[in-house]
C-alpha cells in the first residue's frame, strides 16, 4: 500500500491510497494514516481508485478513522473504489458509515454535510 | 475433479504473500474471472490470518495446508491447520446496521468469508481444523 497526501489545510484532508490494503500492504502505514486523518480532525476524503485489493484489516483501518472523525463532527468519504473493492465495502455495510462517491465534486459536497 | 493446487504455509504472516502469488498464478492459468479471484483471495486471506492470529498458544512452527481444486463452475478450497478448535460457522454475524459509534471493530473477516463463499463445511478431524469452502461461479 502507498499513501500520498494530496491536500491538508483548515478545510479538509485529501489523501490517496494505492495498492493492496491488506496486512502486509498496510505494515506500519496505519500509523501514518491515523496521523493524517484522525489526528487532524478535518473532513477527510480518501481516494481509493488505485486500491486493487482490501481485506478486513484495511476495512478496520478505515472504519476506525471514520468513527473517531465522526465524534468530532467530520466525515470520511471514500472516492472512486474499484468495483471489487466497492463490493467488499458494501458487503461490510461500510457505505452506510463512510459514504462512497465516484465524482470528486460530489465527494466534496458530501464532506460538507454533518457526520 | 482433480486436486489442482496444494500449498503448505508456515504460521507466519509473511507467508500470506507466497499464498497470494501462488493463487494468482493458478487463477491466471485457469483463466478465472477477476471478481472470482478477488473472492478466493479475500476468503483465504481472512481464514489464514485468523488461524495465524488466534490458532496457536505456543511459539512453535506449524503448517497450514491449503488445497484448491476447480471443476466446471465450482472452486473448492480446503484449509487444514493443527491450531485450537475453531468453527467459523458458529461465529456470530456482526451487526452491520448499528450506528457508527456503536459498531464493533472486529468480526468482519469471517463474515466476509461467509458472504463471498457459497458453502462452508467445518470438521475437527484428528486434532486438526478442516474448513472446506465452495464457490460457485
Amino acid at each position: 500500500m502507498n499513501m500520498k497526501v494530496i491536500r491538508e489545510d483548515d478545510e479538509l484532508t485529501h489523501i490517496k491510497l494505492s495498492g493492496r490494503v491488506d496486512l502486509e500492504g498496510i505494515g506500519d502505514l496505519d500509523l501514518e494514516f491515523t496521523r493524517h486523518t484522525v489526528t487532524r480532525r478535518k473532513p477527510t476524503l480518501v481516494d481509493i481508485s488505485d486500491v486493487d485489493y482490501i481485506a478486513s484489516i484495511g476495512l478496520r483501518m478505515l472504519v476506525t478513522a471514520a468513527k473517531v472523525l465522526n465524534k468530532f463532527g467530520a466525515r470520511l468519504v471514500l472516492l472512486n473504489p474499484h468495483p471489487d473493492v466497492e463490493d467488499v465495502l458494501r458487503t461490510a455495510g461500510f457505505d452506510k458509515v463512510m459514504p462512497i462517491e465516484h465524482d470528486y465534486e460530489r465527494a466534496l459536497e458530501t464532506l460538507k454535510t454533518a457526520a | 475433479m482433480s486436486y489442482d493446487l496444494s500449498i503448505q504455509l508456515k504460521n507466519r504472516f509473511s507467508e500470506l504473500s507466497h499464498l497470494k502469488d501462488a493463487l494468482h498464478k493458478y487463477c491466471e492459468f485457469r483463466e478465472l474471472p477477476s471478481n472470482l479471484v478477488f473472492a478466493i483471495t479475500l476468503s483465504l486471506d481472512e481464514v489464514i490470518t485468523n488461524v495465524i492470529s488466534y490458532g496457536y498458544d505456543d511459539h512453535e512452527e506449524h503448517l497450514i495446508i491449503v488445497t484448491l481444486r476447480s471443476g466446471k463452475g465450482v472452486i473448492e478450497i480446503s484449509v487444514e491447520d493443527d491450531g485450537k478448535p475453531f468453527n467459523p460457522l458458529e461465529f456470530e454475524t456482526p451487526d452491520l446496521k448499528c450506528p457508527i459509534d456503536e459498531r464493533p471493530i472486529g468480526g468482519l473477516g469471517i463474515y466476509l468469508v461467509k458472504t463471498y463463499m457459497n458453502e462452508l463445511e467445518y470438521k475437527r478431524v484428528g486434532g486438526k481444523n478442516r474448513l472446506m469452502m465452495r464457490k460457485i461461479y
